[in-house]
């Protein structure tokens, strides 16, 4: 008789074994990790960069501002600690405490606010001698940050060892905060053991002429057309932390891709660090301006979603590992073979271009077939540095398939088009 | 492939290099995500917010190697809050709830009828003891790393692991099984 380990081993093999990731999965974790902000680079202490007495030049229109200190260039905010923020003249000190119930002390240093990013400097003390573990880092977190018209979300966190084992020192980005909120609330989260979830709310003042001016904050009206529709640029914000693009698609849907824009200032590439969105807005998230001396801000879409509309029939007469050209793409017809059931047609592409299934079908006899099954995709590997994905069509006929009959395919297409946002430089 | 260099490389923030590290091992996320979160959309979401976090916390990563029982960690860490979001993962209130939300009516996945009295059996266990004895059957991970996992002491997850399996042989052991589960579900 089968032993318990024995059934579990075949219930393994039998479910959860034939379960595949999605071939879209890498593409979702792609994007995702895209959206993710560009790490940080370590808290090296050699941010040798003198801080030079150039005003910031500032141009701005908007419903409100931050009181606001103009901001200096030649630091990069993003590479300091909060005492070499503090040192450069910026950031607005906090220093209140709270003790978790295990003893752990949890400090807000201080925080600095722009029109992109609302950030706080905070450090975690373990009771001395108790080393801090990736497993508290994982029970640890902040959740919103609330205040007199203020409700922003979390946006992303880090830190890294401090002085001791048992200090973690971090910072964490919320939404940006109203300038007119005086006293801001930020609730600290701990996991517990027992699985129950601890909150402790860290009330602070917030003094908004600490803040510091964007660079640029302005509305635009641009747009690309794509192939199903147009991408409109709405608005950017030029931050001393970042600078934010956001804009709207009008799409039949949402993206599957949200293809590759670079920013462009003076004509040198400012550094993409994220891009995300919800249907139908999208935002983009680029390094902050290099310099206030603007002559120039372009955005070039090098690449987005394309479709492709296939309007002649492809023959299925002499399948091969040959590639038969269509449009931008490359498709391969590898084979088409007879079945108990009908004919299945191996076809091979690129990993992002993506038959359109829709109609899918074929011409056998005089008639059209519709597709009755298709395969999950596997790769190919050309063994030339190219690997291609692959899927089985099946099709119920006893008629040999002459044609292949498809609307068309959607891919990542190069498109390469500028827009150039005008730049107000004259005071 | 060499799982320390692409994690120091990750740590350098190379995203390629994590987002390789994750396909090696694809189909071993996904069906750890799916058996928390019982359907693909679920599934992907968490994994999604896992790379997001993997990404932010790797630099807290000192050994290399460790990266396939960390970074798994932090999925089902992640499958958990979600799941307790939305109110279906009670494992310490309620020993009874059957809330491993894996293999619903329109799971795909099941058709056999082998797989069905193993699931039928499983689900006599109690949801602390399923999960332990899914993550170490089904998904062959180690002690250590449900325990991680789960935030139970080793010993706990050892004992969980013991007696969800006595509780499965008793129920398969005599003629009793099939229709007499309400005296067994007691045990």
């Amino acid at each position: 008789m089968e032993t318990i380990e024995e059934k579990l081993q075949e219930y393994k093999q039998q479910t959860v074994n034939q379960m595949h990731a999605p071939s879209e999965l890498e593409g979702r974790l792609r994007d995702a990790l895209q959206r993710v902000p560009a790490k940080k680079r370590s808290m090296n202490k050699t941010v040798a960069w003198i801080a030079s007495a150039v005003a910031a030049l500032i141009l701005m229109v908007g419903a409100y501002e931050y009181p606001a200190l103009a901001y200096y260039f030649n630091i990069n905010l993003n590479t300091l600690s909060f005492a070499e923020v503090v040192e450069q003249g910026y950031g607005q000190s906090v220093d209140k405490s709270i003790t978790l119930q295990d003893g752990t002390v949890v400090t807000i240093q201080g925080v600095i606010a722009d029109d992109n990013v609302f950030r706080m400097y905070y450090t975690i003390d373990r009771p001395a001698g108790i080393a801090f573990t990736d497993d508290d880092f994982r029970r640890y977190g902040f959740e919103n940050l609330r205040g007199f018209l203020t409700n922003s979300d979390s946006l992303r966190g880090g830190g890294g060892p401090g002085k001791t084992k048992s200090q973690f020192v971090g910072d964490h980005d919320f939404k940006p905060v109203s300038p007119f909120a005086r006293t801001l609330t930020v609730t600290f989260t701990e996991w517990l053991d027992n699985g129950k979830k601890l909150s402790y709310p860290i009330t602070f003042n917030f003094e908004a002429n600490k803040a510091m001016k964007s660079i640029i904050k302005e509305d635009l009206s641009e747009s690309i057309a794509v192939d199903k529709g147009t991408i409109h640029y709405d608005y950017i914000t030029a931050s001393p932390t970042s600078t934010i693009v956001k804009g709207h698609y009008e799409l039949e849907e949402y993206p599957r891709f949200s293809g590759e824009t670079k920013l462009y200032v003076n004509g040198t590439e400012v550094g993409r660090s994220g891009a995300g969105g919800h249907n139908p807005d999208f935002q983009l998230q680029f390094a902050a301006f290099p310099t206030d001396n603007i002559h120039s801000i372009d955005l070039v879409l090098e690449n987005f979603e394309g479709y492709h509309k296939i309007n002649e029939p492809i023959s299925l007469a002499s399948p091969s590992d040959r590639s038969i050209k269509i449009g931008d793409e490359k498709l391969w017809i590898r084979s088409v073979t007879k079945t108990e059931t009908g004919y299945d047609i191996v076809i091979a592409r690129n990993q992002f271009t993506f038959l359109e299934k829709d109609n899918l079908s074929i011409q056998a006899g005089g008639h059209v077939i519709p597709v009755s099954s298709i395969s999950e995709e596997r790769p190919w590997d050309l063994k030339n540095g190219n690997i291609m994905w692959e899927q089985t069509y099946s099709f119920n006929t006893t008629d040999k398939p002459e044609f292949l009959l498809v609307n068309g395919y959607q891919y990542i297409k190069k498109y390469n088009k500028k827009i150039s946002i005008p730049v107000d430089n004259k005071k | 492939m060499n799982v320390s260099h692409l994690v120091r490389q990750a740590q350098k923030g190379n995203k390629e290099a994590l987002l390789q590290l994750i396909m090696a091992d694809q189909d071993a996320y996904y069906r750890l995500a799916y058996t928390y979160m019982g359907n693909e959309h679920d599934a992907m979401d968490a994994m999604e917010d896992m790379i997001v976090t993997l990404y932010e916390k790797i630099d807290q990563l000192q050994k290399g190697e460790a990266f396939y029982s960390w970074s798994k960690t932090i999925l089902v860490n992640r499958c958990r809050t979600l799941l307790r979001k939305k109110g279906r993962f009670f494992p310490l209130e309620d020993e009874q709830d059957l809330s491993l939300a894996a293999f619903t009516d329109d799971n795909p996945y099941r058709h056999t009828e082998s797989e069905l009295n193993m699931q039928v059996l499983l689900s006599h266990l109690n949801a602390q003891q399923r999960e332990a004895i899914e993550l170490r059957y089904v998904h062959d991970l180690p002690y250590q790393t449900i325990a991680d996992m789960t935030g139970a002491p080793l010993g706990t997850i050892k004992s969980r692991i013991s007696q969800g399996i006595l509780k499965l042989k008793a129920m398969i052991g005599g003629d009793r099984y099939g229709d007499d589960r309400g005296e067994i579900t007691g045990v």
